[in-house]
């Protein structure tokens, strides 16, 4: 990480997606204490979920270099711009689109529920 | 016989770890029985056979809402498999249960073949248990929908099998088929010297275990049996393999008892390496506890079967199905559920005791070899469906 980002000392919280995803604990760590640079890490940046939410802590994290990092090297900076210019509509669309995931698998397996229990032949 | 080997849960950049394990010995064990296969997955997977390996990845829209992209991985599984199904034919469809997903109901409908749902655990429990679920009717949904359309469901443990004949699964199209071990890839004679002399282990006693730092694993007990252990033995040493959610309780364990010169955490290694590390170990531990609700363990550990054939003494807890695999004091020492003054006593028995150790270790390597290869698991499997196809 000492390659990214110029700081001194490192402190390491370890976390995992179930932590992630539920929040409070990490934005209480984030502002525990001022930081001169944030980052997560992770295995592989093309495989990671939640980096909206990832980028949200980002933006409430107060370091002034705020960063994603995976094992490979690769890594994406935290731009405001970008954020508010194409996560959050990113996010939204994905809001929307999930709610017609939501729906239409909700049909779809009441309809295979009814199919399985009057045991229409394969 | 041709199989479409289906694996539809998101394991991201991770792919090792018991399922992997398992996914592997099960092919591994088809091809030995001269039977082919091919594999839809999410993503990568470690199989010697790259070219039956076909990657349906999860859609990169639904990316930070916790379930719904399990539940868009059917469409894009449904859409993208069945050209791959039209045009291999394949006997049944194998697919491991994963959560939301019920795209092989539809697809073993549509090519009109049998479905076979390996089940390692009822999702609704394990997200309920172990997890945080979100939209619980629609997983319940899903996982009805499953149980109903398989035509074979194979559980690794007799607790699991009640455990879905209790949620109203048929029990006649229930299999129990216990997980497996290749005894030719984990024998006892894989030279673990290497990795001593690497972690600067040499002339230790060295007690090991191998995992994914699960909730049942009871990589805590095991923590927490070091400091008896090696207060009374220092000879002996702990090599934990592995990487998990408990990784951190258990290197604070290990901090605040002040032990951490008598163990060597390793972190996660590739499924290959796991042979050397055993291969290393004198005394091989497998501490499992019971679920967190309270009830009966169901699974049926990968590593136990690979501790058993490495032909090396093994100290378990006898919960579920390692209670029907081990005998105390015949292949294995049983240890006192949750108990680590019981686990560091009985370390410390083995390690001063190495004809035990070698008794115990000639049976265990005999019930691996005889009892459970991977291959077993795979005929069990096969002749099931010849049997179903016979109706």
């Amino acid at each position: 990480m000492q390659e990214y980002v110029n700081v001194t000392g490192m402190e390491v919280l370890a976390t995992d997606e179930k932590v992630i995803v539920q929040g409070k604990k990490i934005l209480r760590d984030l502002r525990l204490r001022s930081y001169d640079a944030v980052c997560f890490g992770c295995k592989s940046l093309g495989l990671q979920r939640y980096q909206f939410i990832l980028k949200t802590y980002l933006l409430a994290a107060k370091g002034r270099q705020r960063l994603i990092v995976d094992e490979a090297g690769n890594l994406v900076r935290f731009s405001l711009r970008r954020y508010l210019a194409v996560d959050v509509p990113m996010f939204l669309f994905e809001l929307l689109a999930s709610g017609v995931v939501l729906l239409s698998s909700y049909l779809c397996l009441r309809l295979l529920r009814y199919q399985a229990f009057r045991n229409f032949p394969k | 016989m041709k199989i479409l080997f289906l694996r539809t849960d998101y394991y991201g950049a991770i792919n090792v770890g018991g399922s992997f394990t398992h996914t592997r010995g099960f092919l591994e064990g088809l091809t030995q029985l001269g039977h082919r296969y091919l594999v839809i997955s999410s993503g990568d997977l470690p199989i010697e056979d790259r070219r039956t390996l076909h990657q349906i990845p999860y859609s990169k829209l639904y990316q930070n809402l916790p379930e719904v992209l399990s539940l868009a991985y059917n469409r894009t599984l449904i859409r993208k498999a069945w050209p791959i199904l039209r045009s291999e034919r394949p006997d049944f469809i194998y697919h491991r249960h994963s959560e939301f997903n019920f795209a092989s109901s539809v697809l073993a409908r549509r090519a009109g073949v049998p479905l076979v749902l390996e089940c390692n655990g009822s999702e609704v429990w394990v997200k309920k248990n172990w997890g945080k679920v979100y939209f619980a009717k629609i997983l319940k949904l899903a996982e009805e929908i499953q149980f109903l359309e398989a035509d074979l469901i194979t559980v690794v443990s007799s607790v699991m099998k009640d455990q879905l004949v209790r949620l109203g699964v048929d029990h006649s199209k229930i299999l129990v088929n216990p997980n497996g071990v290749d005894p030719k890839r984990f024998r006892p004679d894989v030279d673990g010297s290497g990795i001593r002399d690497r972690l600067g282990l040499r002339g230790k006693i060295i007690a090991g275990f191998v995992g994914t730092f699960g909730a049942w694993h009871g990589v805590d007990v095991l923590a927490r049996a070091i400091r008896p252990t090696v207060s009374r033995n220092p000879h002996i040493h702990f090599l934990i393999v592995g990487e998990g959610a408990l990784r951190g309780e258990i290197e604070r364990i290990i901090a605040a008892d002040g032990v951490e010169a008598s163990v060597t955490l390793t972190g996660s290694i590739p499924h290959d390496f796991v042979p050397e590390y055993l291969g290393a170990c004198d005394i091989l531990l497998s501490p499992h506890v019971q679920n967190t609700d309270g009830s009966v363990f169901f699974g049926s550990p990968t590593k136990v079967f690979e501790y058993l054939a490495m032909g090396k003494a093994i100290i378990a807890s006898g919960v579920g199905q390692i209670g029907e695999i081990l005998s105390d004091g015949v292949n294995a020492l049983i240890m006192k559920h949750k108990d680590h003054v019981d686990l560091a006593a009985k370390i410390i028995l083995l390690a001063e005791n190495p004809a035990l150790r070698q008794r115990l270790g000639r049976v265990a390597r005999r019930d691996a070899e005889e009892r459970f290869s991977w291959r077993m698991n795979a005929q069990r499997v096969v002749e099931a469906v010849h049997k179903l196809k016979k109706q």
